[in-house]
């Protein structure tokens, strides 16, 4: 699966939880699908490894 | 503020719906991402994405590293012995379609050492008129023959 389609999901149960009051976790999904939209052509498999090697490094997680 | 604990329960669902609705691939997608996004549960969502951006970002902009870690050198352009290239050149323009003078340029021509492959190269692509990328200099000096062949060919058809 390519990464567009995973953000069309992503912003698809962002509208679901903000319609429902769960702002906070809709907010970070909108947060999820802009890291997601500078890769778009990218397999999610790939765009995954490259996530996961971001977050290591990060102070935060 | 969702924690990233938070954002992986939320995406969770999302997979077990997308299971649910026969989309396996897109399930297991999901999933990937989850587990990508590490284990520090108690940390802001948003702000821990937009870091993972920030770095991914950064990432792209530094120049790549080589296999041993070094920097990528630029390409070493050769420059050109202009000089000698213009003097061979014009040498056997001048010995025109008369064999035994072009045999003496050319012999010159071989002979000389301070003619890098490049040089030759230059010298064969301007005599000939083509713009062949040589693989060696004995296929520069085969053309320069070739051309020269040619040359008078062409004048002896005038004739």
């Amino acid at each position: 699966m390519k990464v567009n389609q995973l953000i069309k999901v992503i912003e698809s149960a962002e509208r679901i939880y903000r319609g429902n009051g769960d702002v906070a976790v809709a907010d970070s999904l909108t947060a999820l699908s802009d890291l997601c939209a500078d890769h778009q052509t990218m397999t999610v498999a790939a765009f995954a490894k490259l996530v996961a090697n971001a977050a290591k490094i990060s102070p935060q997680g | 503020m969702a924690t990233i604990g938070e954002l992986r329960r939320a995406l969770d669902d999302i997979a077990h719906l997308c299971l649910a609705a026969g989309a396996k691939g897109a399930a297991k997608d999901i999933k990937l991402i989850t587990e990508a996004l590490g284990s520090i549960a108690h940390s802001d969502a948003v702000t821990v994405l937009s870091t993972i951006r920030t770095r991914i970002a950064e990432g792209r902009t530094k120049p790549r590293a080589g296999r041993n870690g070094a920097k990528r050198a630029a390409p070493k352009i050769a420059a050109l012995n202009d000089d000698a290239v213009a003097h061979h050149l014009t040498s056997l323009r001048n010995a025109g379609t008369n064999r035994q003078l072009f045999d003496m340029t050319f012999q010159a021509l071989t002979a000389d050492k301070s003619l890098t492959a490049a040089d030759t190269a230059e010298i064969a692509r301007r005599y000939s008129d083509t713009v062949t990328k040589y693989k060696s200099v004995k296929a520069a000096h085969a053309d320069i023959s070739k051309a020269f062949v040619r040359q008078a060919r062409f004048e002896n058809k005038l004739r």
